[in-house]
């Protein structure tokens, strides 16, 4: 059965000439789990918006979308209330209320559920989603993770039909992520049909029926994973989002079944007869000279709230990239908040190249020698327009092309957009030391690639650079070290090839996949060099 | 057994409400007495020792209040003494300790409610008199910690890119100023985006239901039946004039018969209750750590 | 509201009661009234205005984005009531009235009342602040029009709002120790009040000079993209 058709769909924004949607048309079945990935700004999330009758935004709007045969903006308003949910790009903006309990009851609420219906399909939804243990808690008080799992909660206790979810895991921690796709893909072999956006198509794409690619508002390809993939074989902008798997396949063959799994890809270097199992690497050599220090250092928010950082340690030095991996809500932000003296640090000493940050006087810290990326992108900016943000800024100089944005208000961007335009600013204060909170999240594989060039351009330079990061394959590309972030401090550090080999969760797919064949294969490259070193058992059928 | 505190908020604010309604409706030195003594020790057997300040602010808060009065207020026929040719009267200065008595007992009272009624349990009582409104503070709420936090983020991200940096008055100022700016910008956009959420999930498709985590059980019907039982007898008893007590010209103090004497036992048994079941229920807690 | 069918009739009650209405009645009844009803019929007066206005709002089909708007709002005087010395709630409200409507004025007013007395004492004194800051808000709505085109006047308008809270608030001081209305007592209040006025005024003048402009920019921005 249909549920979804989508006919001749084109969309554009007020004030704007190019439409950002543009002649869309597609059907999905009940019962399917959709992927939509496509370049930062290309109109994803204008799509899901327009498949929910009460977030479409304003514009203008041609083409048919029918929900069951019925076109949604004749849904009553009940039934596209409670049949079609949707959870948003951030976690935080969709939460209503201020208690746990009250949220997950607010969309039944609305539709005047009885009381006693509300009790029970909360607490069933509560205890399936493991939010009972902190069903009373403020929401304000939970980790980003958990607001991203009371979302789907409150989404799933009205019980519907169609469930859209834009890049949900863009901000969770490896663990958490998978958590929450092992949710979803639960509910949807209940019966449940998913689109689910993302950036991060490692996980998702074993996991889903048909995949639809967009660029620049048009749909490219929709198709079962395997022949999408083939299908953008010749563009690599769109090949480099796909699973690494998949990408290494398609570096060493020309046709055939592409593997989705690392199951899969584990068989395809089953035919390998392996004979050298690492690269050869030079042992990474550091400069002498100490960009940051962290030394027994100790800090909490409140008088009597838990310690934080506790009696944390870290030595980064000049010219390098440093990789800060960890949890939801272990500290990342705050070691990097109080890096840039942000926050007041109870004991301990930090030194920025050999200066204690007490004795940097007011805003000399700042000025071309520290700055800090922010998780939160809105906060950087300050005006109506991007041109006047990014006033006094060559924007030629910039590695990506603002200019068509330059009109628009910094809100309007698309979350990839604001996330590069936020870069372009920290770039500007050319700093010594850079420090980088999740950089990459809403960016899509490409620009990614691209942000990488740039870094490593920026070292060249002279810079260092720190980024606290969910994305194991930004680190490893392009981390001359990691750290694991655990229980208020570093635990860990090593090169790329050390750090990742051992892991199984903080890991790349490269790595999880080669690791009974390959010794210090961690990224696509790594694994593609090492199997054309080695050969092709013959065929024995 | 359940304490007050732990009753249904509609409950527990129907009780507060009674009590301090007829503190402060009455004119009664008696009752004024009795709501004092009611308070203090609930007061003092909920909460211990401690809270010395609020005692001692209190306490100079009742002296101000009580000798204000006679220094304002020159009515009454029996003159204590002269200042400045003003006559400062006994009835004067009784009129204010009266009004002191009341004045500070219902602050504790108040001091309790605030104590026990968390924001969460105003919300439940807002709920029954209008969703609509329970919902808007509901959603400020949440909305004040964000902001604060957002703030300080804001200030943290400009510094951190080099903006900011002399440290004079008015820059300071001007900074501060721009920090608002974006905050609000940013509360409002993303106010937006809270509504959609909002819109996403039915709401405005017609009447809502209240869900509360605070079922109304046994003993909540039960305290709002002494309290409507004991401050009915009171109040009927204050509106025959068996509790008028007059201070000017000259104090008069009404007839005491049964009905006064009943509506006073009345108010006097509301205002020890709290009391009265908060040690209950420790002795019976107890008694039953005891056993385990 | 509800038994009154002519719907203009029922709109200039409406605008009529809170405005004329109360005061009038507390007027009333504290000149006609013996002295000891004077604090229960203010309270009653108070709590009826507050109750008509409610249940008004709640029938009403009021946007959500309208009702998150008012929620911030009152987010933002409660945060703006921890300032010290200077007030800058009574510009707030007046702005919100003044730009999103006369009722939304006296919600984020009535209830920034509430919600800021959380922090800083629930008394029965809310209602009458509530009340208070409550038409402010609603006068501001009113008066939008020429506020809007003239600074100077919604300056002035700023600081005669401070200037009445004060007022009303010193009425409610001794109604509540007096029980009734003493005008000996009012001049010493309103004397020892005189800090807190001036602080209220010169808020209102100063928040309201540096605020509309921006604060108009915002809104009229939200406005048209998302037509509140
Ligand atoms: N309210 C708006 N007014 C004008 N233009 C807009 C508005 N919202 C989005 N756009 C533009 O429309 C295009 C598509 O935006 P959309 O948010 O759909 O992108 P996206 O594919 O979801 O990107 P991302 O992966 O970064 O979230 C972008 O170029 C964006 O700048
Ligand atoms: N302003 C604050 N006040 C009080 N507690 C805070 C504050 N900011 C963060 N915390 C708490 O400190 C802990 C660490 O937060 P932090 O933001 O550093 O985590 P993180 O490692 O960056 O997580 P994420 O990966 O989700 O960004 C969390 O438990 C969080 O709840
Ligand atoms: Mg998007
Ligand atoms: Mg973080």
């Amino acid at each position: 059965m249909e549920l979804l058709t989508v006919k001749n769909l084109s969309f554009t924004y007020p004030l704007c000439d190019v439409p950002a949607i543009q002649n869309i048309s597609f059907s999905i079945q009940k019962g399917e789990f959709i992927v939509l990935c496509g370049a930062t700004g290309c109109g994803k999330s204008t799509l899901l918006q327009l498949l929910k009758p009460e977030l479409i935004p304003n514009g203008s709007q041609n083409g048919e979308i029918l929900f069951k045969d019925t076109p949604i903006q004749k849904l009553s308003p009940e039934i596209s209330a409670s049949q079609i949910g949707y959870v948003m790009q951030k976690p935080e903006q969709q939460i209503v209320t201020d208690k746990v309990w009250h949220e997950m009851a607010f969309g039944l609420e609305n539709l005047n559920t009885p009381v006693s219906v509300i009790a029970k399909r909360t607490a069933e939804m509560a205890s399936y989603f493991g939010v009972g243990s902190w069903y009373d808690r403020s929401t304000s008080e939970l980790s980003g993770g958990q607001k991203q799992l009371l979302n789907l909660s409150a989404v799933m206790v009205m019980h519907p039909e169609l469930l859209i979810l834009d890049e949900p895991t863009a901000q969770l921690d490896p663990v958490s992520a998978s958590e929450f796709l092992t949710a979803v893909r639960k509910l949807n072999q209940d019966g449940l049909t998913v689109i689910i956006v993302e950036h991060r198509l490692e996980e998702v794409i074993p996991m889903c029926d048909r995949i639809m690619m967009m660029k620049d508002g048009k749909m490219i390809a929709f198709d079962k994973p395997e022949k999408a993939i083939l299908s953008v074989k010749n563009s690599p902008d769109l090949l480099c989002a796909m699973p690494s798997v998949s990408r290494l396949y398609l570096e060493m063959e020309s046709d055939g079944i592409c593997p989705l799994t690392i199951r899969q890809g584990r068989e395809y270097l089953a035919q390998y007869d392996i004979t050298q199992r690492s690269i050869p690497c030079e042992p990474y050599q550091h400069s002498e000279n100490i960009a940051l220090q962290f030394e027994e250092v100790f800090f909490r928010y409140q008088r009597n709230s838990p310690d934080i950082l506790k009696g944390m340690n870290l030595t980064i030095y000049e010219n390098e990239i440093f990789c800060i991996l960890g949890e939801n809500g272990s500290g990342k932000s705050t070691a990097l908040k109080a890096s840039a003296d942000l926050l007041p640090i109870y004991s301990g000493k930090i030194q920025v190249f050999g200066k204690k940050l007490k004795s940097y006087k007011k805003g000399a810290l700042y000025q071309n020698c520290l700055a800090m990326l922010p998780q939160d992108v809105q906060t950087l900016f300050l005006r109506n327009t991007v041109r006047e943000e990014l006033e006094g800024i060559n924007t030629g100089q910039l590695p990506f092309d603002v200019e068509k944005l330059c009109d628009r208000h910094p809100y309007d961007l698309s979350g990839g957009e604001q996330q590069l335009l936020a870069l372009a600013k920290v770039l500007h204060a050319n700093p010594k030391l850079l420090l980088l909170d999740e950089p990459t999240k809403g960016i899509d594989a490409n620009s990614k690639l691209q942000l990488i060039q740039i870094l490593r351009k920026l070292k060249e330079n002279g810079m260092t650079i720190i980024i606290v990061t969910h994305d194991m394959e930004l680190s490893a590309e392009c981390a001359d070290r990691c750290g694991m972030f655990f229980h208020g401090g570093i635990v860990s550090t090593g090169t790329p090839k050390e750090f990742f080999t051992g892991n199984y969760f903080y890991t790349t797919p490269v790595s999880r996949m080669t690791r009974d064949y390959f010794d210090n294969a961690v990224t696509v490259g790594d694994a593609v060099k090492l199997c054309k070193l080695n050969r092709k058992k013959e065929n024995i059928s | 057994m359940q304490t007050i505190e732990e009753l249904h908020p509609i409950s527990i604010t129907i009780y507060f409400m009674a009590v301090m309604g007829i503190a402060m409706f009455s004119t009664n030195p008696i009752m004024m007495g009795l709501s004092m003594t009611g308070a203090i020790l609930y007061f003092l057997t909920r909460n211990g020792k401690g809270h010395f300040k609020m005692h001692l602010s209190f306490v100079i808060l009742f002296t101000v209040l009580a000798l204000m009065n006679p220094l304002v207020s020159h009515n009454g026929i029996t003159v204590l003494f002269v200042v400045n040719d003003n006559p400062i009267t006994l009835e004067a200065f009784l009129y204010g300790l009266n009004s002191a008595t009341m004045i500070i007992s219902i602050l504790y009272w108040l001091r309790l409610f605030s104590m026990i009624m968390t924001s969460e349990k105003i919300l439940c009582v807002f709920g029954a008199i209008s969703p609509k409104i329970a919902l808007v503070l509901s959603m400020s709420l949440r909305f004040v910690p964000l902001f604060q936090n957002q703030a300080k983020k804001v200030n943290d991200s400009q510094k951190a890119v080099g903006y900011f940096q002399s440290d004079n008055i008015i820059d300071s100022i001007h900074q501060k100023m721009r920090v608002f700016d974006i905050v609000l910008t940013w509360a409002l956009e993303n106010g937006i985006i809270t509504a959609n959420s909002m819109e996403a999930r039915g709401y405005s498709v017609g009447k809502r239901s209240h869900f509360s985590i605070h079922p109304i059980r046994k003993n909540d019907i039960i305290l709002m039946l002494i309290t409507c039982i004991l401050s009915g007898v009171c109040i009927s008893a204050m509106a025959w004039g068996k509790m008028t007590f007059l201070f000017y010209p000259e104090i008069t103090a009404p007839e005491t018969d049964l009905f006064a004497v009943g509506g006073m036992i009345g108010y006097g048994i509301l205002v020890l209750l709290p009391s009265i079941i908060q040690k209950g229920t420790e002795k019976q807690w107890n008694y039953l750590q005891s056993k385990i | 509201m509800i038994i009154i069918q002519n719907s203009k009739l029922r709109h200039f009650l409406k605008k009529i009661i809170p405005v004329v209405g109360f005061p009038a009645f507390v007027l009333m009844g504290s000149t006609m009234l013996n002295e000891k009803y004077h604090l229960a019929i203010s309270f009653l007066g108070a709590l009826t205005a507050l109750l008509l206005f409610v249940t008004d709002f709640e029938k009403k089909k009021t946007g959500t984005r309208r009702i998150v708007v008012v929620s911030v709002m009152t987010a933002m005087c409660f945060i703006g009531r921890f300032l010290p010395v200077l007030m800058p709630m009574t510009a707030f409200i007046t702005l919100t009235g003044v730009y999103i409507g006369s009722e939304s004025g006296f919600l984020v007013g009535a209830l920034s009342a509430v919600l800021s007395n959380f922090y800083f004492g629930q008394g029965p004194w809310t209602i009458f602040q509530m009340l208070a800051w409550g038409m402010i808000g609603y006068i501001a709505g009113i008066l939008a029009n020429p506020l809007k085109r003239n600074l100077i006047l919604l300056m002035v308008y700023g600081a005669v709002a401070g200037i009445l809270y004060s007022f009303i608030m010193d009425i409610w001081t001794v109604l509540w120790y007096n029980k009734g209305m003493d005008w000996n007592l009012y001049r010493n209040a309103l004397i020892t009040a005189i800090p807190y006025t001036v602080s209220y005024a010169v808020s209102g003048i100063l928040f309201l000079g540096l605020l509309a402009k921006p604060f108009g920019e915002k809104l009229e921005r939200i406005k048209i993209k998302y037509g509140i």
